[in-house]
């Protein structure tokens, strides 16, 4: 009987852990959303994010002041980011997704505070070969890296493009761009 | 002496314990994780009066508004405004928190100092001998400033909420 109930204990047990568990946010759990450039994504805290524009560049300067020159491409993502929620700072995180390879961002952007917008750049330094087919990716730092659903840019950056790219060419980001109220 | 419960019975039993342990714990973390965007339980103190625990204790004195201000260059920008906070902190021990600092709304919409520094004092994060009295920053859209509830002292959405003194 003692041995019955225990395992009926651990039974019902196993069967309430599995059904917690299950609501946990694992990486497979995100939810990856195609957008296209010029669309825009609010992430689940009110986060708003619009990648507005796609550049291509061998040198990169920052409000004129030289950062960095590459042998491959800068590929810069400028993008409007806007907090419609009750709280903004941290940062947001990017990385281009190319064939299988993932580029990471030179760094991460700064979130302005809640009710401002900022117009800035997302700054991915990978090889020409990578461009066609590229794709951004934007997450937000967290302890569990899905909790969120995270948007896919296609970036529709085309082979022609590609071509046509004769480098030196410089890019020009914003230093440190001032946040702005959401009107 | 005959055993209470066999070695197999006891395997079960620990398994079972550290299962419920782990799933409560997911559990627990997974609630704090998906309702803390929005989760604003801040804990009003009394208007004018100081929060105090056994590391320190901190009132806000009041809340100002300005277009500009004289030591700051810098506009606050179209549509927004800064606004200062003057509070007075006394620090006990090390593990006084107090300069973690958010301006609050009534809806729990909240903005973090962009500096605790204005003014000939700063914030303390040492033991002080007196009650020091100092300016916190804050840049905010205007339209925020008839709906300000008062300065709260952390970083998460469930600190005390530091309220000015009634006019």
């Amino acid at each position: 009987m003692r041995r019955l109930a225990t395992v009926l204990l651990f039974v019902a047990s196993c069967l309430v852990a599995s059904l917690l568990v299950s609501v946990v946010p694992t990486d497979d759990t995100a939810v990856r959303v195609s957008r296209e450039v010029g669309e825009e994504f609010v992430f689940e805290d009110g986060l708003a994010v619009s990648a507005r524009q796609v550049r291509l560049g061998t040198v990169l300067t920052a409000d004129g002041a030289f950062v960095a020159r590459t042998a491959d491409v800068f590929l810069v993502v400028d993008a409007r980011i806007a907090v419609r929620g009750l709280r903004g700072g941290g940062t947001l995180d990017a990385e281009i997704v190319s064939g299988g390879r993932v580029f990471a961002a030179r760094s991460s952007v700064v979130v302005p505070q809640a009710g401002f917008y900022t117009a800035d750049a997302f700054v991915v330094e990978l090889p020409r070969e990578a461009l066609v087919g590229s794709r951004l990716r934007l997450t937000q730092p967290a302890v569990l890296t899905s909790v969120h659903n995270v948007p896919e840019y296609d970036l529709g950056v085309e082979q022609a493009v590609v071509d046509a790219f004769a480098p030196p060419v410089t890019v020009d980001v914003p230093a440190g761009p001032a946040q702005q109220v959401i009107s | 002496m005959k055993a209470r419960y066999t070695r197999g019975q006891w395997w079960l039993l620990t398994w079972a314990v550290v299962a419920t342990g782990f799933a409560l714990t997911a559990l627990f973390v997974a609630r704090v994780i998906s309702t803390g965007y929005d989760h604003t339980d801040y804990r009003p103190v009394k208007a004018g009066e100081a929060y105090v625990t056994e590391h320190g204790s901190i009132r806000l004195l009041g809340l100002y508004r300005s277009r500009s201000l004289t030591r700051y260059e810098d506009d606050p920008g179209d549509g927004a405004v800064y606004v200062v906070a003057t509070l007075e902190a006394s620090i006990v021990d090390d593990d006084a928190l107090v300069c973690l600092l958010r301006l609050v709304q009534d809806d729990g919409r909240s903005w973090a100092a962009s500096s605790s520094t204005y003014g000939d004092e700063r914030c303390p994060s040492a033991p002080t001998a007196a009650p020091v009295t100092f300016a916190a920053v804050f840049v905010v859209p205007e339209a925020a400033l008839g709906r300000l509830a008062g300065v709260a002292v952390s970083t998460t959405s469930t600190g005390p909420l530091l309220r000015p003194p009634p006019a």
